[in-house]
């Protein structure tokens, strides 16, 4: 005899299998209602159960078969075969199955999901924003931070502090890092911040930190002086016209300014610290090998670089107080100031090999090797003038030469690597344009079937060419992609690694900038372009009627 | 037919099962009884001897009122020959044990 409760029980089983049957697929529901009218059978409540859930696996296998029995269908066909339209055509399908499609554009998504076209496609998707970070790199580098701040991992709060894109977050990762290990104060001035940090009030305090680790790094000086020459030749621009006087006489004035500049002139070496900042970068980056190589990018574009018209602007004072000394009889101290200045330039040539520092030092020797020519000739030295002379020529051929090879080096490295790049960003494009259109089109199908879409007009022709072919044409272009990008992913993989050169990690920028200045989606930016787009557009529609119209009476003709 | 039809232990009891009395109609519950096999189980192996031509099935004709009708079960002549030919070659394999001694 059941009690109330295993009588539930049985009701609970019977209403499951009642439940399963009213949305058990049709081709099978008579085995589910045979299932069911079973239970009417079973008296004892666990046995009532047991039934029940065999019915239910049944009805799950029942389920998962119709299910593959649909997707061996095209895409927008039920399992009806009545035609749909009134004129007793059916409706035009595409020719593969929903599986065959479905294994296809699965394939092309999983290709793109694999580690080499993560990277492929943050590295397009980064240079179609310009190399801004996106929401996604910001977290990433916040997880980084947060992992870094638990382990007390200083050296990855500074690749975070030179990584990060907005200056003023960045600048309290570095306060972090700089507390944990205050010899990692270079990269108070290491990065470029802008001047835009809205919290001033540490900047002197930073500035002081970084001057005491390293005091006789002329890089350190010079970056305060940038720091405090900055503001005032905007402030000057912004009031006056420009003239090529205008620096000399508003950065001159400047006491602050002049203090640190000839502590940096006289300061016994120079380290931009260009190869730590590269160490870190690459560090970081190894360590988080999935992090976006536009991050990476901005990691390395934003380092410091020496203020070409600061540097200069100073050693044209220096000159100029340098010839005044001289013809004021002090030939010796006019000498010193001159050697500061070509000292600072030769420098700067063997610490860093970056191409704009390079010319930069180059600029400043040949200030001074002037300076001396023209201290010898005031003083009758003609034999010394002459030695300079010659000198000056070396390094103004040295100089032309370094800037047309920079130059050169740089359009080689352009030409060759533009028609790559060009080939990675129409295949990435291409890749979603068709996976766009098959998505678009298989629901046009699959949703067009439950409001009757009929026959085959033109719309109907089109998804179902797409059904047909986008899917392939998707995990060709993905493969492409994919293909295409392989030497770009060499070149990560070996920046990584360390196998790259100075010289050639600088090439990572040109070929990463190289994908963004190859960019297709750019041109659809401008108004010009979009509403040539939608002239050439519209144009075509008109064709296509015109020439349809033209067609269809042709066809009439002959019948009457 | 033409479903190829894989010969378990579950599906040689069942064959069993619908030879005690091959002409007699059996109902799902009472062939699990029989078997042992559970709903999840017997039907399936319904399922599949009905497509594969085997098995005949008919719903019952004056159903008890209150309840839906039932769902019978019966090898088809050609079913009854295979089902013998395949017991009695699991018989010989020793893959598998006969419950009952007629069949």
């Amino acid at each position: 005899m059941s009690t109330p409760q295993n009588s539930m029980l049985t009701r609970m089983a019977v209403s499951s299998v009642d439940f399963a049957v009213r949305y058990w697929p049709e081709s099978s529901r008579r085995w589910g209602q045979a299932l069911l009218a079973e239970m009417g059978e079973i008296s004892e409540p666990g046995a009532a159960l047991s039934w029940a859930a065999g019915g239910i696996v049944l009805f799950f296998r029942a389920l998962l078969s119709h299910f593959f029995d649909w997707m061996r269908l095209p895409a927008g066909r039920g399992f009806s075969r009545a035609p749909i339209s009134s004129d007793g055509k059916g409706p035009q399908f595409p020719k593969h199955s929903r599986l065959a499609t479905g294994v296809i554009l699965l394939g092309a998504v999983a290709l793109l999901l694999l580690p080499v076209g993560r990277e492929a496609r943050n590295t397009v998707a980064a240079s179609w924003r310009g190399f801004h970070p996106s929401a996604g790199d910001r977290r990433d580098l916040e997880k980084i931070a947060e992992k870094a701040e638990k382990e007390k991992d200083a050296r990855g709060l500074a690749f975070v502090a030179l990584t990060y894109p907005n200056p003023n977050r960045a600048i309290q990762f570095a306060d972090r890092a700089v507390a944990l290990d205050s010899s990692l104060a270079w990269i108070y001035v290491s990065r470029y911040y802008g001047g835009d940090i809205e919290d001033s009030s540490r900047s002197t305090e930073r500035s002081k930190l970084v001057q005491k680790s390293d005091p006789d790094n002329a890089f350190v000086y010079l970056m305060s002086a940038f720091a405090e020459g900055e503001p005032r030749l905007r402030k000057a621009i912004a009031k006056a016209a420009w003239t090529p006087e205008a620096p000399g006489e508003t950065l001159g004035s400047d006491k602050e300014w002049m203090k640190e500049m000839e502590t940096a002139f006289g300061a016994p070496k120079y380290d931009g610290y260009y190869r730590r900042h590269e160490e870190l970068v690459r560090e970081g980056w190894k360590r988080n090998p999935s992090l976006s190589p536009g991050l990476v990018a901005i990691g390395l574009w934003v380092r410091s670089i020496p203020d070409a018209l600061q540097v200069q602007t100073y050693a044209d004072l220096r000159v100029e107080q340098a010839l005044q000394t001289g013809s004021a009889g002090k030939v010796d101290d006019a000498k010193a100031m001159l050697s500061e200045v070509t000292e600072l330039g030769t420098r700067m040539l063997g610490a860093d090999p970056t191409p704009f520092v390079q010319i930069v030092g180059l600029g400043l020797t040949k200030r001074g090797l002037e300076g001396f020519k023209k201290l010898y000739r005031a003083e009758g030295r003609t034999h010394e003038a002459t030695e300079t002379e010659v000198q000056l020529k070396e390094v103004e051929a040295s100089s032309d030469g370094r800037v047309h090879s920079y130059m050169g080096w740089r359009s080689d490295v352009m030409s060759a690597v533009r028609r790559k790049a060009l080939v990675v960003q129409l295949s990435a494009f291409l890749s979603i344009l068709f996976a766009v259109t098959v998505v678009l089109s298989l629901l046009a199908l699959e949703v067009g079937t439950a409001f009757r879409w009929k026959g085959s007009g033109m719309g109907r022709r089109i998804a179902c060419g797409v059904a047909n072919y986008g899917p392939a044409l998707f995990l060709m272009s993905s493969v492409v992609f994919l293909w295409s990008f392989r030497p770009f992913a060499a070149i990560f993989a070996q920046y990584r690694t360390g196998e790259l050169s100075n010289l050639e990690s600088i090439g990572l920028f040109w070929e990463l900038f190289t994908i963004g200045n190859a960019n297709l989606l750019k041109y659809f930016y401008e108004p010009y372009h979009q509403w040539l787009i939608v002239t050439v557009a519209l144009a075509a529609i008109a064709v296509v009627v015109i020439v349809r119209g033209l067609m269809r009476g042709k066809t009439i003709a002959p019948a009457r | 037919m033409g479903v190829r039809l894989r010969i378990s232990r579950q599906t040689l009891a069942l064959l069993e099962a619908l030879l005690v009395h091959p002409a007699q109609w059996h109902h799902g519950y009472a062939l699990s009884q029989q078997t042992g096999l559970a709903s999840g189980t017997l039907y399936p192996i319904l399922m599949r001897l009905e497509k594969s031509g085997w098995l005949e099935t008919r719903w019952e004709d004056v159903p008890v009122s209150g309840r839906p009708p039932r769902h019978f079960y019966r090898l088809s002549g050609y079913g009854r020959e295979w089902a013998r030919e395949e017991l009695g070659a699991a018989r010989e394999s020793k893959f598998w044990k006969p419950a009952h001694s007629k069949v």
